[in-house]
Formats: structure tokens, C-alpha cells, sequence
């Protein structure tokens, strides 16, 4: 105690540069911050006021009027039937895409597992499409499912009037009328025109979306396999686990849930942000049964200019992911409790 | 409680063998410990033995029963593993509970939500809970009952494990290292309480360890392992002072015995270098050996004192006792444990001479063998 | 793992066996398309590779022949070719197809460059240094991670459009010179770098600028790389905001927005050439993954754990 103070009562310059140095820290600190704070104020903060505030307006591009309008755009979004359609069209492809992806990429990560080397392979085949552009393998998709030209009709129609069709009209279960059946009528007739079809437009956009999604999971499924101690598996043997769905439900799924709430936003958010697909196929149609958000912002703010209009729905998809997000931190805060 | 047989059990992972024809009749009701270094294929045994790994050839005898085709949770044995292996969702109460679980609630009963709707679910629940509760009691962790696995300390982990182990009355416990995760001081005090929860429920317990020091306090038997080979089973006291081979007597004890080399004359008396080991006649004669002598029967004495000249190097207090390091003139480093006082007397850089004690020393040949001495029947 | 044959291993293979054609059908497809000639699209024939019977190019035909009286004969010869030569021909000729892909790679490196310029220095910040209102920047951190760049692409579009920009290099890249991602992976790494490393800088007499890029950028290369798969396959890919941002020059579109104008200009026989933009686009990136395939997923791996 006594050399210390003696050191500092002794040496007083060197008190004061080290108290310089220890500014100059602080002020690079800050100097290394700057450009990323002044960023995400700019970029990522002050849009979402813009488009508040804007969002209460009639605002246009090239307008020199701006007219202040209250609520009535929020009004719209929730009153007009085409923009419930717009909620049920986006809220629907979330709840349709968001499980099934992660449930395709939990059951491939599991399977994968089990099947030692060869398993490389299909994680390979399954990874491609996330690293394939969206818009790219989306036009592709819709060649191949187009009513005559297609791959995928070409396809099904191969199996007419053959015994391939017999076995999938399901004939041959009692009760069941063969030719009433889906295969059956296809053939008679013609089959579906996938994306122009009513009835199957948001069931193909939510396959292509899951096709493309479910290889992000898989693989960080995989690690999340991984990182399941051995050892609670031989716990769980001896304490008497002996069937696959036992040991999921006892080891397997609860070790994953740290993952899972991972996998759950992050799906989620991307699906939120479904575009390219809708945009390129199918213009939010047919009869604005696939007029996601992201197309709608797109289409009034961007094609029609009214970007007061599009700010309110700009508004209410931030509020819509706010509200997933916090939903989320909150369920891992609760439930997500090990050591 | 049952006596366990391991006969003749092999086993290899590709090329390596784990295991070679190792073999234990294991008595009903016994402590036994097996021991060795890492890699030795002690926890491979044991999980042959639980039926979480196959052996290549042999066989395991649990009671009467030949278990080897039976799965993991059908051969009535029970385990608590190095990591204990809690399911961390679950509380201490469920995580106990899974086991009895398992075992008296069907797939339907344990069916989530409408589970405890299915006749006889509550029976069965409430018998489970009792079960439970009798284990809690015992081990001391009531209070622990709602709370996660993750906010416990690590002896509270490891009575839960324990919990979790006995609440079936399993007729054998195989625990692998439990005791590795904890510092020093409470694994004093584990090993204290596991030794009195054996003689408590007077059940077979199969103990895997690398420490030899908890090998020898626990165990009524202590099996010695190294490189996949079984050396010797027996009582603590006797793999201490009769081990039969080097490696044994190398392993067990602390700090490590003195090897000496030395040669037995024509008439089996033994010389080291040049200092004739007296009351001390070999078996085998006219050939080069080596003497094992534990520190506590080497004692120093002034150097020109007729024994192995030596030069001290080092030397530990204790407090009650200390180890002198010393180097031989021959150049061989020989530890002895003497009272502290003898730290007055001898100097850390001094010379001094080296006296072997006849009644405990150890002959072995050079292939690690134990060798008898004429007064003597080697295990 | 014991991998014996069994009747449950068949039945895993089997099912994914099911599971990868059907990812790879679309592939299968756009490459199939992409060389045959109108007809076998059409028709659907011609297997994988089209029968590559030679097959007129009508628009050279045009090209060459503006007035359209009837074409002859050697004009038709010297315009044909197999159809995959027309196809990626095509491709290539139709639109600026390869300012189109230099685009893409001048947009997504210059992206990927800048973010690392100033995610960087503030992750080691953040993770390294002491000052006051470290903890606030951080929150500001956490709460931008909660916002996606496409959910406030309007407004960006309005400020851009305001400042004058939309249509330039420039508004493709800024928006996502901020990569809250970035930081956030970075600082999480960093901080795994022990503190004595920086402190033998310091005293070495390295100025903190430097520590940031000589000691702290060669230690996070695991990170970065992960954070460089992730921007530029996100950013080569995008399509969302290039078709907002460039409203008009063609000569700032990316490849995505090159290969969907090429769907819109034309009036559906354009299928082989559509097909065979679409594979020119897709390829690098699918290339990249299949030779550095462990780094690929050991890098979304690591920002996943994080």
C-alpha cells in the first residue's frame, strides 16, 4: 500500500499520460461506434417514423400536396375486403409454411442422422435450394407445373389409363368410388392449372416456399442433434426408454428447444417476407387469394404511388413481426430454463 | 441384489482392442470397484455390462439370468453416469419419477394431458409418487423436489442422479465416475455417503473410477484394469501389499512405489547395485529383477550409514509427516516418507544414505511378474 | 452407430431418396429446359438433353433481316444453330446478361466490403472496450436485430427517391451497409478472444485502430466467413429490393431483375432462353456450395449457435 502510494505521489507525468491514453480509448470507442450508430439510425430508426408518419397521410411521389388523413388508411386495411384478404393471404402462408418447413427439416435432420456417411449426400441435395435464387427457382417452378407445358402434369398424366391409376383413384378400398376420385377426374378431364387455379395457387406458393426454406432448418437441426449429450440417451435406455417416439418426446425434442425457438423466428420472419414467388407467379392472384404484404406494399406504394396507403401497411406487417418477435423472446425466457 | 458374472467378455472398436477376455465373479451384496487409467476399458465394461454396448464374445450373468440379449432397461440394473444425465426440463421430482414411469404407465397413460384420464393412471401415479417420496427422504432432498436440474449444486445433481438409480430396488447399481465432476472436498464427503448408501441397501454396486484413492476407501474388491487387460480382483488391503503385477503395485498407492533395479544371486539373495538387500531370499534365482519398496518403508539416514548412497533433492512438508525426493548415486530418484521432524535432520542438497526396510518389499522380474519370496505365497 | 441393412435403413432411404427428388426436380428442370429447343418444351420431349436437332433462330433472322421481306435461304442456314447454343446464346444477347451478373458481383462485394468496414471496428467495441453508453449502443443493437431491412423498404425508397438516388449503385448498396447481424455475430466472437492478446498488443505500441484489423480480423475469420456466406448469398439473391430500388435504368439491374424482365418483355416462347438465364444466375452460387460445402454449413452452424 505504502509503494503504491509513494509510485503515484512520485512520477505525476506518468499519472497524466496514462490518463490520456486512457481518454484517447474512449474516444476511439466512440470513433469505432459512430459510423454503425449513426447507420442504424439513419437506416433502420428513421424509416419506420417516416413510414408512421406517412402512413397517416396521402402522400405520392411527385406530389407536391400531402393531405392528412387520420386513420382512414389504417380503416381500409382492416375494413376493405381486399386487404382482410391481404391478412388472411399473408397470416395463412406463415402458419401453413412456418411448421411444415420445420417439421420437414426436423424430420430430415433426424433421419440424415441415422443414416451415417450416405447421409452427406442428401444434406447436400437438400441444402441446394436455399443457396438458389428465389426468383430463379420460382420461374422454374412455374414451367413446371404450367397446365400443358409442364414437367409435373406431363408427369401425372403418364399414369392414365394405366395401372397406376387404378392404384391411386383408391378404387380399391371398399366404399370408395374410384372414378369420383381427385386422380381419376384429373385424367378424364385435365389437370389442374397449379398457379392459376383458385383453389391451388396458395397451396403451390406455400410448397415452393417450403421447398425452398426447409434445408435452412435441416441443417441447423443437424447441429442442434449434435449437441444432445450421449449420455441421456443411455439414461433414458436404461430407465426404461425403449421405442423411437419415447426417446423423442423424453430427449430429443426438449434438447432441441433452444433451437426450435431459433429455427421458429427466424422461419417465421422470412415468411413474413414472402415476395418473389407472389410476384413473379401469380400478381397476388388470382382473386387476391396470394396478395401477401410485401406484394401489396409493393404494388400500391411502388406501382400505384400511394405511398401514404403503403406506409399503413407498412406499418401494421412491422407490427405484426414486433409482435412474433416479442411472443418469442418471451416463450425462451419462460421455457428455455437449463443450466 | 445379485451376485453379476462377467465371463470371458471381448471387445474391440475396429482394430483396437477394448477388452480382453476379462472376467469377474462379482458376489451379492459387494462394493467392487473397477480401476484403472484412462482407456483402460473400464466404462466400456460397464456399459457392457448395462447393455448400452455389445461385446464381441463372452457373456454377462446378472442373478441366474444370462443378460446379453436383453435390452438395456430389461436387465433390473440401474446406473449413474459421470455427467449425471438429468433430463434438465424435468424437476428433481419428475426426473426421479421417469424410470417408474416407464415402467407402470402404458403409452396411453403417459400420453400428454389425457394421459391421467385413462383408468388406472391415478393408481399407478400416486404409487410412483410414494416411491419417489421413500427415495427423496433417504437421500435428504425433499426440498428439491420442483426444482430443474440447472438450479442445483453438483452434489445435489448427483443425489438426484442417485435418486433416479435407486427408486427401482435394482438388483445392481453401476455408477460410472460419479464423483469425477465434483472438487476436491465434496468428493470426500460423496464418498463417505455413497459408501454408507451401500451398506444401507446392502446391494451390489459395480463402481467405475480412475482415482485409486476412492478406489481403495470404497471397496470391498478392486478390480485393477490396463490396456483392455483385467490384473488382478481383490481386497484393498491385499492389492496394496500383494499386487501381482508391477503396473498394480505402480497404480495403487501414493505417492507411487520405488522401482529398483537389481540382480538375485545363485542362493536367490538379492542385491541392489551394490547394497545386499538382507531377509530377503527370491524364488527366482540368477537373474536380473526389479524390488518395489513403498516410501514408508524407505527411510534416510545419515550418509555413512551402510545403504544406497543418495543425495536429497527435494523434499514435501506435510505437516505431520514429509517425502524426501532423493537421487541415487546410481542415479535412480527413490521417494521416502518420514516423520516431519526428520526435516531437521536432513538438508535438501546433502548427502545421505537410503535404507530399505525388509518386511514389505516387493520382487518383480522384468517382465512386470510378480516374483516370490521364500517366506511368502504370492495371489 | 451400427449401419447394418435393415428393413428400417431401406425405409429412411427410401423416404429420403423421395424427398431429394423432389428438391431437385426443379433443378432437373431448368437445366433440362435450358437445352431444348421451343418445340420439345412444349411437347415435352427430347429426355434430358433435347434431341439438339439444329433449329432456326428467328430473332437473328429479324435481327438481320429488318425490313422482313421473306428471308432466303442462306440467311436462314447462317442463323441456325442447335438449341442450346440458341438458348444460352440467347441468354446472353437478349439482354446485357453479363453487365447484369457484374452487377450482382459489384453490388454484393461492395456490400459485403462495407459492412465489414463498419461492423468491425464497432464489435470490438463493444466487445472489447470500456465507455460510457457501451451497454446503450448494445440495446440499440439488440432492438435493430428486430428489424428487418424489407419491412421499411418504403420509406427507405421514399428518402432515396428524395435524395435522388433511386437508379444508381448507390441505392442498391446503402441500405445494407448496416448489418446489425454482423455486429451482433462479431461482437459474440470477439468476445471469445482472451483479453490478454489485446492487452500484448497495447503494449507492443499498437494503436486500437490497428488491433481492429491486424489482431482481432485474422482471429475472426471463422465468423467472417460465416458472415460473408450469409451476405452474399442473401444479397446476390435478393430480388425484393433491386426491383423497388431501380425502377428504370436497366443498366443497374441486378440478376434476378435482369432474368424477371426477361419474363416480362416477352410473350411466352421464350422459355429455353428464360431457363438458361436462370441457370447462368444460379450456378455460382450452387458451384461455391458444392466445393466449400462444410464451410457453407459449419458457417450457418456457428451463427446459429450464436
Amino acid at each position: 500500500m505504502k509503494e503504491e502510494v509513494a509510485a503515484t505521489v512520485s512520477a505525476p507525468h506518468v499519472n497524466s499520460s496514462l490518463k490520456r491514453a486512457e481518454n484517447r480509448a474512449k474516444w476511439v470507442s466512440y470513433l469505432f461506434c459512430f459510423p454503425a450508430v449513426t447507420l442504424m439510425f439513419i437506416i433502420l430508426l428513421v424509416p419506420i417514423f417516416v413510414a408512421a408518419g406517412l402512413s397517416f397521410t396521402d402522400y405520392s411521389l411527385g406530389n407536391p400536396d400531402m393531405n392528412w388523413l387520420g386513420s382512414k388508411n389504417y380503416e381500409v386495411i382492416f375494413g376493405r375486403s381486399s386487404y382482410q384478404k391481404m391478412i388472411w393471404a399473408t397470416v395463412t402462408y406463415v402458419v401453413v409454411v412456418v411448421p411444415v418447413s420445420i417439421g420437414l427439416g426436423l424430420g430430415a435432420a433426424m433421419l440424415i442422422n441415422s443414416v451415417g456417411r450416405l447421409g452427406e449426400i442428401y444434406k447436400t441435395i437438400y441444402f441446394l435450394p436455399v443457396m438458389a435464387a428465389l426468383l430463379a427457382m420460382a420461374l422454374v417452378w412455374d414451367l413446371a407445373l404450367h397446365p400443358t407445358v409442364g414437367i409435373i402434369n406431363d408427369f401425372l398424366s403418364l399414369g392414365c389409363g394405366s395401372g397406376v391409376e387404378t392404384f391411386f383413384s383408391f378404387g380399391w378400398i371398399p366404399f370408395v368410388d374410384g372414378s369420383q376420385s381427385w386422380y381419376a377426374t384429373s385424367c378424364a378431364d385435365e389437370f389442374p392449372n397449379w398457379i392459376g387455379d383458385r383453389d391451388y395457387t396458395m397451396p403451390v406458393i406455400c410448397f415452393i416456399g417450403i421447398w425452398q426454406a426447409f434445408g435452412f432448418n435441416m441443417v441447423l437441426y443437424l447441429a442442434g442433434l449434435t449437441g444432445v449429450p450421449r449420455e441421456l440417451y443411455h439414461a433414458a435406455a436404461i430407465d426404461g426408454v425403449t421405442n423411437g417416439w419415447d426417446q423423442f418426446r423424453l430427449v430429443t425434442w426438449p434438447m432441441l428447444g433452444p433451437t426450435t425457438i431459433f429455427v421458429v423466428t427466424i422461419t417465421s420472419i422470412n415468411s413474413f417476407k414472402v415476395f418473389d414467388t407472389v410476384e413473379a407467379l401469380t400478381w397476388g392472384g388470382p382473386a387476391k387469394s396470394t396478395y401477401v404484404m410485401m406484394y401489396a406494399i409493393f404494388e400500391k406504394a411502388v406501382k400505384e404511388n400511394l405511398v401514404g396507403f403503403g406506409s399503413a401497411i407498412t406499418v401494421v406487417f412491422l407490427g405484426f413481426v414486433l409482435i412474433i418477435t416479442f411472443t418469442q423472446r418471451y416463450l425462451v425466457e419462460k421455457r428455455v430454463h437449463y443450466s | 441384489m445379485a451376485s453379476v458374472t462377467i465371463q470371458n467378455i471381448d471387445k474391440s472398436f475396429g482394430t483396437t482392442e477394448v477388452l480382453k477376455k476379462v472376467s469377474i465373479d462379482i458376489q451379492d451384496g459387494e462394493f467392487i470397484v473397477l480401476v484403472g487409467p484412462s482407456g483402460c476399458g473400464k466404462s466400456t465394461l460397464l456399459r457392457i455390462i448395462a447393455g448400452l454396448d455389445t461385446q464381441n464374445s463372452g457373456s454377462i450373468k446378472i442373478g441366474d439370468n444370462t443378460v446379453d440379449n436383453l435390452h438395456a432397461s430389461l436387465r433390473d440394473i440401474a446406473m449413474v453416469f459421470q455427467s449425471y444425465a438429468l433430463y434438465p426440463h424435468l424437476s428433481v421430482a419428475e426426473n426421479i419419477s421417469v424410470p417408474l414411469r416407464m415402467r407402470r404407465l402404458n403409452f396411453l397413460q403417459r400420453f400428454p394431458l389425457i394421459g391421467q384420464f385413462i383408468p388406472g393412471a391415478k393408481a399407478a401415479q400416486s404409487s410412483i409418487k410414494k416411491d419417489v417420496d421413500e427415495v427423496t427422504e433417504m437421500l435428504g432432498i425433499e426440498e428439491l423436489l420442483n426444482r430443474k436440474p440447472g438450479q442445483l449444486s453438483g452434489g445435489q445433481r448427483q443425489r438426484v442422479a442417485v435418486g433416479r438409480a435407486m427408486v427401482r430396488h435394482p438388483q445392481a447399481f453401476l455408477m460410472d465416475e460419479p464423483l469425477s465432476n465434483l472438487d476436491a472436498e465434496r468428493r470426500v464427503h460423496m464418498r463417505a455417503e455413497i459408501a454408507e448408501l451401500h451398506r444401507r441397501l446392502e446391494s451390489t454396486f459395480i463402481y467405475v473410477t480412475h482415482d485409486q484413492a476412492e478406489a481403495m476407501t470404497m471397496a470391498d474388491r478392486v478390480a485393477v484394469m490396463m490396456d483392455g487387460d483385467l490384473l488382478q480382483v481383490d481386497t484393498p488391503r491385499n492389492i496394496y501389499a500383494n499386487p501381482v503385477d508391477i503396473r498394480v503395485a505402480e497404480f495403487i498407492g501414493s505417492p507411487k512405489i520405488n522401482i529398483l533395479p537389481a540382480q538375485a544371486g545363485q542362493t536367490g539373495e538379492v542385491n541392489i547395485g551394490k547394497m545386499a538387500l538382507a531377509g530377503v531370499i527370491s524364488t527366482v534365482k540368477n537373474s536380473e529383477i526389479q524390488v518395489g519398496v513403498r516410501p514408508e518403508s524407505v527411510t534416510l539416514e545419515s550418509k555413512d550409514f551402510p545403504g544406497l548412497a543418495c543425495r536429497i533433492v527435494h523434499h514435501e512438508n506435510l505437516g505431520s509427516e514429509a517425502y524426501f525426493h532423493v537421487e541415487l548415486d546410481s542415479g535412480e530418484r527413490v521417494i521416502s516418507r518420514m516423520d516431519a521432524s526428520a526435516i531437521d535432520q536432513f538438508t535438501t542438497g546433502h548427502e545421505a544414505s537410503v535404507k530399505i526396510s525388509s518386511k514389505n518389499v516387493l520382487i518383480f522380474d522384468n517382465d512386470g511378474q510378480r516374483i516370490a519370496t521364500s517366506n511368502e505365497v504370492v495371489a | 452407430m451400427i449401419n447394418n441393412f435393415s428393413a428400417t435403413q431401406a425405409l429412411r432411404h427410401t423416404i429420403l431418396i423421395i424427398g431429394a427428388l423432389i428438391v431437385i426436380l426443379p433443378f432437373y428442370a431448368m437445366l433440362s429446359y435450358s437445352m431444348k429447343s421451343p418445340h420439345e418444351i412444349e411437347t415435352n420431349t427430347g429426355g434430358f438433353f433435347g434431341d439438339q436437332k439444329p433449329m432456326v433462330d428467328e430473332w437473328c433472322v429479324k435481327a438481320n433481316n429488318p425490313s422482313g421481306v421473306r428471308p432466303s435461304e442462306e440467311l436462314k442456314q447462317s442463323c441456325t444453330k442447335t438449341p442450346v447454343v440458341f438458348n444460352y446464346q440467347s441468354a446472353f444477347t437478349k439482354a446485357p446478361l453479363v453487365r447484369y451478373m457484374l452487377n450482382g458481383v459489384f453490388v454484393t462485394v461492395s456490400i459485403f466490403i462495407i459492412q465489414v468496414l463498419i461492423a468491425l471496428p464497432c464489435a470490438y467495441a463493444l466487445a472489447k472496450l470500456k465507455f460510457w453508453g457501451r451497454d446503450a449502443v448494445f440495446m440499440l443493437v439488440l432492438f435493430c436485430l428486430l428489424i428487418p431491412v424489407h419491412a421499411i423498404a418504403l420509406p427507405l425508397y421514399i428518402m432515396l427517391s428524395k435524395v435522388g438516388l433511386i437508379n444508381s449503385y448507390a441505392a442498391l448498396i446503402i441500405p445494407w451497409t448496416i448489418s446489425v447481424f454482423g455486429i451482433f455475430l462479431m461482437r459474440q466472437f470477439f468476445m471469445t478472444i482472451p483479453d490478454d492478446l489485446i492487452d500484448a498488443a497495447r503494449i507492443d505500441g499498437m494503436s486500437e485502430f490497428s488491433i481492429v484489423w491486424k489482431v482481432m480480423l485474422p482471429c475472426a475469420i471463422p465468423a467472417l466467413m460465416a458472415f460473408a456466406i450469409f451476405s452474399v448469398v442473401a444479397h446476390w439473391n435478393d430480388y425484393f429490393w433491386p426491383r423497388i430500388a431501380v425502377t428504370s435504368d436497366r443498366n443497374y439491374f441486378t440478376p434476378p431483375l435482369g432474368l424477371r424482365m426477361f419474363k416480362g418483355d416477352s410473350d411466352g416462347d421464350v422459355y429455353g432462353p428464360m431457363m438458361a438465364t436462370a441457370t447462368i444466375i444460379v450456378t455460382p452460387l450452387i458451384v461455391a456450395f458444392l466445393l466449400a460445402q462444410r464451410k457453407f454449413i459449419e458457417g450457418i452452424t456457428l451463427s446459429g449457435m450464436k
